[in-house]
């Protein structure tokens, strides 16, 4: 919170401060907390208030996860596509984004102002008109990528917040620790290996969980890029919310909340042992 | 006994900026088996540079550096054999003290049960007790404990040489003595070669077998401690080292026997024990401990007044203004003047140490 003023914590300063901040927070959970109230209707409808509170459509969404039936509503098929998606986005990130930011911290080179520039561009470019890009690239080469083309397509949205996390991580060694780690008969893999991946492995960590979090939700590249085989948790909300208004769908989407706000605590979490560590 | 160097400087230098800044120029120097060599100059004079260019860090603009005799030019850190204690001491945060140690015998790919044996020892020479401190996170650690155990993690890789940048800069002046000493005592008894890089004359002098003394890149002066002390060979050499009367030679008076008389802009005669040319615009320079302050006139004294006095670790001091314009520092172990400011002195110059020089 800001520091009272002269005014006093309870002049007006102060109390514009109050009210614009419980503003912000009530607009920005009001609409989820409407979900996740929805979700424990007892009702077929969503009418909010719920008339009363059940389970019963959890009861119905983990009948449409592991029933006998699961084939058909594609739920699960879906879940676990958006899952790997997301896996593998996250791995590609780090895979390609580790020694990118490396190269960034550490190296002077041609050309490195115009790549800082390029890296930060997927995030104030519009994901349709990316979305739009891939898909005429896409259908361009005549083949089917599978799975593939969502993964590319989530990396180059993923990668940027991953290489800012690493690269204030790895910002924060100190190069002497690496000089030292050389001076002592350590080549430069070696120095890469046993003293900048583990001292950032906080900030690595939490950029690989960010690109999880934002391929797992995504939906505009998704919509482009989806097939029959490849279908996209986010993709088959949208649909049901189309089709149908069943309150099942609000106790997914409530599942969803949960499972990202668990991937946020695992990042605090990481990064909070890691700072007591050091 | 004529002994091969273990680092050979041939005419090193580093320039920056595309040419403009000259961080070293020039140098040589020589490092014997079982010495420590002491760079010491000002921040900036190109001390860190050298050692730097030494450890493979930095490479050179022109010049050689030789190690154990071969040309190292283009040879990576790792493959040279050369310690380097940092000044940030660059202990590895992310592992424990006993890891730190282990970390350079680990890259050489030694067997665990060697490592830990020479790790063990390595913290027993440093005085660091395996038993407590192995385990111990460097957070857990001392300001004088973690400069232990970055020492035990370079000797132990058994360097053919080993270079120290400032370690102990951040230490405060006792603690810093002390591991002065004790780090002397460990190099002597491993009978390794180090370079010592500092701005601080005192601890340089307490562990150096030799002095370089480095202004803009250049070396100025080389010798033992004491030498330089003694025989500094210009003025700014003499004031690094410690405080220093300098007097500014208006002509020569009269030279015989092998000493000269000279008189200074400030129409003081002073007689040096020097009488060889005296070139225009020359210094006279002493130490306060090479004068002798009189509160009665002993006959051939210059007369002055007391500035100021000060008394600090047994040694009083003096301000003494000379008609003129010089102000000379005098000193003694003795309070030869009970004296306070104001009140009026005399001052005779030891004048077999006062020296000439051109600079």
């Amino acid at each position: 919170m800001s520091m009272p003023t002269a005014t006093g914590r309870f002049g007006i300063e102060w109390q514009l401060v109050n009210g614009i901040t419980c503003m912000l927070l009530a607009l920005m959970l009001a609409p989820i907390c409407m979900v996740l109230v929805i979700s424990f209707t007892s009702g077929e409808t969503l009418q909010f208030p719920p008339p009363a509170l059940s389970l019963r459509w959890y009861q119905e969404v983990w009948t449409m996860l592991v029933g006998p039936d699961a084939g058909i509503g594609r739920l699960r098929e879906s879940l676990l596509v958006s899952l790997e998606i997301a896996a593998l986005t996250s791995l590609v990130c780090v895979l390609a984004g580790v020694p990118a930011s490396y190269a960034l911290v550490r190296y002077r080179f041609a050309g490195k102002t115009l790549i800082e520039e390029l890296i930060g561009l997927p995030v104030i470019f519009p994901a349709v008109v990316l979305g739009i890009a891939l898909l005429v690239l896409v259908s361009a080469s005549g083949l089917d990528f599978g799975i593939f083309q969502i993964v590319v397509a989530h990396s180059i949205i993923g990668l940027p917040f991953l290489m800012r996390n690493c690269m204030a991580a790895m910002r924060g060694i100190d190069p002497m620790l690496e000089e030292a780690a050389m001076t002592l008969g350590a080549s430069a893999p070696k120095v890469f290996r046993e003293i900048v991946l583990p001292l950032a492995s906080g900030g690595i960590a939490s950029g690989a969980i960010l690109v999880f979090i934002l391929s797992f939700n995504e939906f505009t590249l998704s919509y482009f890029l989806y097939s029959v085989d490849v279908f996209p948790l986010s993709i088959w909300l949208f649909q049901q919310a189309n089709t149908s208004f069943s309150p099942a769908v609000f106790a997914v989407s409530s599942l969803i909340v949960v499972v990202n706000v668990a991937a946020v605590l695992v990042v605090d979490a990481v990064i909070g042992s890691r700072g007591s560590a050091a | 006994m004529e002994q091969n160097p273990v680092l050979e400087i041939r005419n090193l230098s580093r320039t920056f900026a595309h040419g403009a800044v000259r961080a070293v120029d020039h140098i040589d120097l020589d490092v014997l088996p079982g010495e420590i060599m002491s760079i010491l100059g000002p921040s900036g004079c190109g001390k860190t540079t050298i050692m730097r260019i030494i450890a493979g860090l930095d490479s050179p603009t022109s010049g050689e550096v030789r190690i154990l005799g071969k040309d190292v030019a283009g040879k990576p850190p790792h493959k040279r054999n050369v310690g380097l204690v940092f000044q940030s001491l660059a202990i590895f945060p992310h592992m424990s003290v006993k890891q730190n140690v282990a970390f350079g015998l680990r890259m050489k790919g030694l067997a665990s049960n060697l490592i830990e044996t020479k790790v063990a020892k390595a913290l027993e020479l440093v005085q660091l007790s395996p038993e407590r401190f192995a385990g111990r996170r460097p957070s857990e650690l001392s300001g004088g404990q973690l400069q232990r155990v970055a020492l035990a993690r370079t000797l132990v890789t058994e360097p053919a040489l080993v270079l120290f940048d400032e370690p102990m800069a951040a230490l405060d002046r006792r603690l810093r003595d002390y591991m002065a000493v004790e780090l002397r005592a460990i190099q002597k008894q491993l009978g390794i070669a180090a370079v010592y890089v500092t701005h601080d004359q005192e601890t340089a002098s307490m562990m150096s077998d030799r002095v370089i003394i480095m202004s803009a890149g250049k070396i100025l002066q080389a010798g033992t401690p004491e030498e330089i002390y003694e025989a500094p060979n210009s003025r700014f050499v003499s004031d690094f080292l410690g405080d220093t009367n300098t007097l500014r030679i208006a002509r020569v008076l009269d030279q015989a026997d092998g000493t000269s008389l000279v008189q200074t802009d400030a129409g003081l005669a002073i007689r040096v024990a020097n009488c060889s040319d005296i070139a225009e615009g020359a210094f006279v320079i002493f130490r306060p401990e090479q004068t002798i302050v009189h509160s009665a006139d002993p006959g051939g004294a210059f007369e002055g007044r007391v500035v100021s006095s000060q008394f600090r670790s047994g040694l009083h001091r003096w301000q003494i203004a000379l008609p003129g314009g010089n102000t000379l520092i005098a000193q003694s172990t003795e309070n030869r003047l009970a004296s306070s400011a104001g009140e009026t002195a005399w001052v005779t110059i030891d004048s077999g140490k006062a020296r000439i020089v051109s600079q």
